[in-house]
């Protein structure tokens, strides 16, 4: 359950002045709705996103979410190139608020699930771009919280794991509580989301059914 | 009663990220040598960064200097090892919230928390580099007495203080991004006017004035004079009180302006 309540945020500006990047969004999201933010670049999508994380605080109005939410939009975020896969997963882990031990209870998947053979425990600066991402994006095998928080990132690697990762996030998205995913691309939202968040200049433009949502965005 | 209570707001984010340091104390231990990870003597290079210079130091001043080599080299590694620790605190804790910008716009912990796991860090090396000077002190001075037990406070002090220190310099590193080079050429002149190559005691003239006015000074004698075993000296407690009062009410005024606005000018 997440609701928002008269929620403005603003961004200040070098000169002095302010910049409402969200103004006055009120909106209810029901346990297992999942939501779609859809709207044009700077149409606040992101800033929504990072408000709901708790990393953004309010001008005026209020937020409250039913748990902790994972954060979800920096993929590679933390990551550490002089160090091995198998570090890495637990230093990013430990940011996630796992504890050691349950990273390494779950490491064993996480290596299966990024399918990098032995370069899971060489330097990560050996990567390819796509193999860093699998790496990145298969620390969330061990990891699930009620509430998802997604900025674009889905997309990533090769075709075969570009397919897994997506199962992944919809596995994630079937059975957490919310889900909210800020993306641009209507099949993948069609797949993820059942509601969806039009929002145009920092306000809310149309707040329903996501088939409703799109084909009025589409028009 | 709201005036009050706008004086320890600022606890509650220090406490919120105290309370989850197995988190940061974990990431700190294992990302901390990350940088020495492909040098032949990799985690060792933090205290070779220590003793090397202060000892190499001790030789030839000593004799530049006229001192005796004896009082003169535990004299000048004690205060090196201080000094060491006191400028990498402002030197990594003024950059720290530009330094995690890209954590700060995605996770959920306060502030206090990068600044905490820098702390761990600092902390960690400073301490081995303090047992490493006990050890030689042992060996090849043997001047340690039972006084070296009052780092036990003065250490746990020294960190105290540096919480508000690194804020308040982190938050204003936000706002004038030059704050952090007007910093490294002070620490770099501060090195030099501060009693650590030479002393102060006995002095008059210059020398006693560059002690006497600088707060360093005072800071470094309270790890100093322990491991070298001087007199207990009130007026270095009361300096470092009159500091801490200081910072922590730049620090309140800080965060009740400006805590909430941090995250946009990274």
């Amino acid at each position: 359950m997440i609701k928002i309540k008269n929620l403005t945020v603003e961004y200040p500006l070098d000169n002095g002045r302010k910049y409402t990047a969200l103004s006055n969004v009120s909106l209810e999201i029901e346990d297992y709705d999942n939501v779609a933010l859809i709207g044009r670049n700077g149409s606040g999508k992101s800033t929504l996103l990072r408000t709901l994380a708790g990393v953004f605080h309010p001008a005026r109005g209020s937020i409250s979410l039913s748990g902790p939410p994972l954060t979800i939009f920096d993929i590679s975020l933390g990551m550490e190139k002089d160090e091995s896969g198998f570090n890495n997963v637990i230093i990013k882990g430990l940011y996630y608020g796992l504890s050691e031990k349950e990273v390494l209870t779950g490491i064993k998947k996480v290596e299966s699930f990024a399918e990098l053979g032995d370069f899971f425990y060489k330097p990560v600066r050996t990567y390819s771009a796509g193999m860093r991402a699998r790496l990145a994006f298969s620390i969330l095998t061990i990891i699930s919280r009620d509430i998802y928080l997604v900025d674009e990132v889905i997309g990533v690697g090769d075709k075969f794991f570009n397919q897994k990762a997506k199962d992944l996030i919809k596995s994630k998205a079937d059975s957490c509580k919310n889900f909210v995913l800020a993306s641009h691309a209507d099949q993948l939202i069609r797949d993820f989301c059942n509601k969806g968040l039009w929002l145009d200049n920092g306000k809310v433009k149309l707040f329903g059914d996501i088939n409703d949502v799109l084909e009025a965005y589409n028009k | 009663m709201k005036f009050l209570a706008s004086f320890f707001l600022i606890f509650n984010d220090i406490f919120k990220s105290l309370i989850i340091y197995k988190i940061w104390s974990r990431i700190a231990l294992k990302t901390m040598f990350i940088k020495y990870n492909r040098s032949k003597l990799g985690f060792l290079w933090p205290f070779i960064n220590s003793f090397f210079f202060a000892i190499a130091i001790s030789v030839v001043f000593s004799e530049i200097l006229n001192q005796d080599f004896s009082t003169y080299a535990p004299y000048l590694i004690a205060g090196f090892i201080t000094w060491n620790f006191f400028s990498s605190i402002i030197a990594e804790q003024t950059t720290i919230f530009t330094a995690n910008s890209s954590f700060l716009k995605e996770l959920n912990y306060n502030l206090f928390f990068y600044i905490f796991k820098k702390s761990y860090e600092l902390l960690f090396i400073f301490v081995i580099n303090i047992l490493i000077f006990i050890f030689l002190s042992i060996c090849f001075f043997n001047q340690l007495t039972f006084d070296v037990l009052l780092l036990v406070i003065n250490i746990p002090l020294i960190v105290f203080l540096s919480i508000f220190v690194a804020y308040v310099f982190a938050v204003i590193n936000c706002f004038f991004r030059d704050f952090v080079f007007v910093m490294n050429n002070m620490m770099r002149l501060f090195f030099f006017i501060t009693p650590i190559l030479w002393h102060a005691e006995n002095s008059d003239g210059i020398r006693a004035h560059l002690s006497m006015y600088n707060p360093f000074y005072y800071l470094i004698n309270l790890i100093r004079d322990p491991l070298l075993s001087n007199d207990f000296n009130e007026i270095n407690y009361i300096i470092y009180l009159c500091l801490l009062v200081f910072f922590y009410l730049l620090a309140v005024i800080l965060f009740n302006r400006v805590n909430k606005k941090i995250v946009f000018y990274v």
